[in-house]
């Protein structure tokens, strides 16, 4: 396990350094030169100039790439352009409602995947399966944001049950509304406050959480009759065990692996659909920066949001490999891509 | 190839897809079949009108008729999605080809690169790559298949190292023949078929992040009638007049659909014993 563990640390460095190269060459994309472009059509030649010096635009690359990562290693993230604030602190400020939205989707996704995957395993061809089949389809086929418009004029506009945007409500003492709020409240078992964060976190986590859920309970499907035309399954049937307790106890655990992985995987489109649900429903998190940044060409901000988005679906493309492979021994030797 | 075909038709989905994507061709390759007319005509008298006889689908927040606009606008999302196929297609099968056949330190590096590449969520890549290179659609459609690339990267590799153990190469090598010569003729030859069915199924997953871009105020620019902008545009007026946004929206949904259920069938043509969806598609 320590083996796998070191030989996955080992793949992953090459990998970074990439991602760090990438990033940083993204304001070297920028057509023309780049502190014009930032500065716009009106900025005097001093003005140009000292961008130049501030973005060391005017060293040769090689410097400006250790300048980068020295500031990275210091946890500087360059200033914003349009708040004129380090992107560090917005993004600190921003991050604890991204991740509360991921972990209430992933719960979402778990809740609708695990059930539709194993019942559709449990009679192919039957009524669930069928279902299943045209929910995996929608799932790669409906945009976000328009899943997330239909939610909002059905549950926000016609039947009034939920608020529309926001992560809480107007008369909410904005040091609750900010940080790991969701978390406090259950923590601190306030319950209005429960109440509150929660009717405003469901609908952007359901929007999120349908599109894992239906690719997890699709791929759980298929390893699921996998596992059941195993031969331990014709010995467990023989020994007289309940269809229930097959399907529970002998084949689940042998399937589950696999799907966690996809999971894995379907994080990173998650992390994307991210910045379109955030943006319908004014969730205050890193998506939502993002799109802001993208709205006012704030290139640092993109730069950053982009480098924290990878490094995220990096670390968990990572635990979801070591979670695998604890699970399932075999994995641990080959990994097959 | 004709037994494919053959397949396509006898599946359900397949059916179904090639009927859905085949109306979607007509209509947008005719937009007057169905009397939409210029996309880009302001009618200031006829604001976000719901849907009625002169306008099918009511009009926008420019009184532009949103049938004409969607109309006009899919042929520029399936021009888009085309390209950035088969951009993705080509950097693909050029980077997996060299690596799998060479080996060594080439393929090495090339596969650490397609790591990279999906080490970034497909729409955060696809994001960044064209707000840097400057909003616009060749700069979206670069973007979006750079993301697509690793798919078919990773297909051509195994290709290539399939093909490259044949006898035919062997005798190949033997003979002399250089290296980009073996390339070309048999192992980008031979191992090109299934890429080339496996191609046109990514569309979907290409029209999506076109759209997505689009919303974001990425790719097209106004007055440039594309879906995911023109859904960007109505925006602040979803709540009054829904059918602008939803019109549209139905329209990605139909033609993803139609992409993605081509993509099932073409699936269980591949392995019939397990009908995988898109998965491979988007993961």
């Amino acid at each position: 396990m320590i083996y796998f563990f070191l030989r996955r640390v080992m793949e992953a460095i090459p990998v970074l350094a990439l991602v760090l190269l990438a990033v940083f060459s993204l304001t070297h994309l920028i057509p023309g030169d780049p502190a014009v472009m930032l500065l716009g059509p009106d900025a005097t030649n001093l003005q140009i100039m000292t961008l130049r010096h501030d973005l060391h635009l005017d060293t040769p690359l090689y410097l400006q790439f250790s300048t980068y990562m020295l500031q990275l290693l210091h946890g500087d993230l360059g200033t914003s352009l349009r708040t004129g604030r380090p992107v560090a602190d917005s993004l600190r400020l921003y991050l604890p409602a991204t991740a509360e939205l991921a972990v209430v989707a992933l719960l979402f996704s778990l809740l609708i995947g695990l059930p539709l995957g194993i019942l559709s395993a449990r009679k192919p061809g039957g009524i669930i399966d069928r279902i299943l089949q045209l929910y995996t389809l929608c799932g790669v086929s409906v945009p976000a944001f328009l899943l997330a418009f239909g939610l909002q004029i059905v549950f926000c506009s016609w039947l009034d049950w939920l608020p529309v945007a926001g992560r809480s409500s107007a008369f909410a003492p904005q040091a609750l509304t900010s940080g790991f709020a969701l978390s406090g409240a259950l923590f601190h078992g306030n319950v209005s406050m429960l109440a509150d964060l929660g009717s405003h976190i469901v609908l952007p986590a359901l929007v999120l959480g349908t599109f894992i859920a239906a690719t997890l309970a699709r791929f759980l499907r298929n390893t699921m009759l996998e596992a059941l035309s195993a031969d331990y399954i014709l010995t467990a049937r023989a020994k007289g065990l309940r269809q229930t307790q097959i399907l529970l106890s002998q084949a689940f655990p042998n399937a589950v692996g696999p799907a966690i992985m996809v999971l894995g995987v379907q994080f990173g489109d998650m992390l994307g659909g991210a910045i379109l649900t955030e943006t319908v429903f004014s969730w205050p998190g890193v998506g939502r920066y993002m799109f802001e940044a993208i709205r006012t060409r704030d290139y640092s901000a993109i730069q950053s949001t982009t480098l924290v988005f990878a490094i995220i679906f990096m670390i968990v493309s990572f635990g979801t490999d070591v979670i695998t492979a604890l699970i399932d021994p075999r994995l641990r030797n080959g990994r097959s891509s | 190839m004709s037994a494919f075909y053959g397949h396509l038709l006898r599946h359900a989905s397949g059916r179904i897809g090639i009927v859905l994507l085949g109306g979607i061709i007509l209509l947008i390759s005719c937009p007057s079949l169905v009397g939409a007319y210029s996309p880009d005509q302001i009618d200031l008298l006829a604001l976000l009108q719901p849907p009625s006889w002169t306008h099918p689908l009511g009009t926008d927040l420019f009184g532009r008729d949103l049938l004409s606009r969607i109309l006009y606008g899919g042929r520029h999302t399936l021009f888009i999605g085309a390209s950035v196929v088969s951009l993705a297609f080509i950097f693909g099968v050029v980077i997996g080809s060299v690596s799998g056949f060479k080996g060594g330190w080439i393929d090495s590096i090339a596969m650490r690169v397609i790591d990279a590449i999906l080490s970034f969520p497909a729409l955060v890549l696809a994001i960044a790559l064209s707000a840097a290179m400057g909003a616009g659609l060749t700069s979206a459609t670069l973007a979006i298949s750079v993301t697509l690339t690793p798919q078919f990267a990773r297909l051509s590799r195994n290709q290539a190292r399939r093909l490259s153990d044949m006898l035919y190469v062997d005798a190949a090598r033997a003979l002399g023949v250089p290296d980009h010569t073996i390339m070309l003729r048999h192992i980008l030859r031979n191992g090109l078929v299934p890429l080339l069915t496996l191609a046109p199924l990514s569309v979907g997953t290409a029209i999506l992040q076109v759209a997505s871009l689009g919303f974001l105020g990425l790719g097209a620019q106004p007055p440039t009638a594309e879906w995911g902008a023109d859904i960007a545009m109505n925006l602040d007026y979803v709540r009054v007049a829904p059918w602008t946004v939803f019109s549209t929206g139905i329209a990605i949904v139909l033609t993803v659909l139609a992409f993605n259920l081509l993509a099932d069938a073409t699936g269980a043509y591949f392995s019939p014993s397990q009908r995988i969806t898109s998965e491979a598609n988007r993961a």
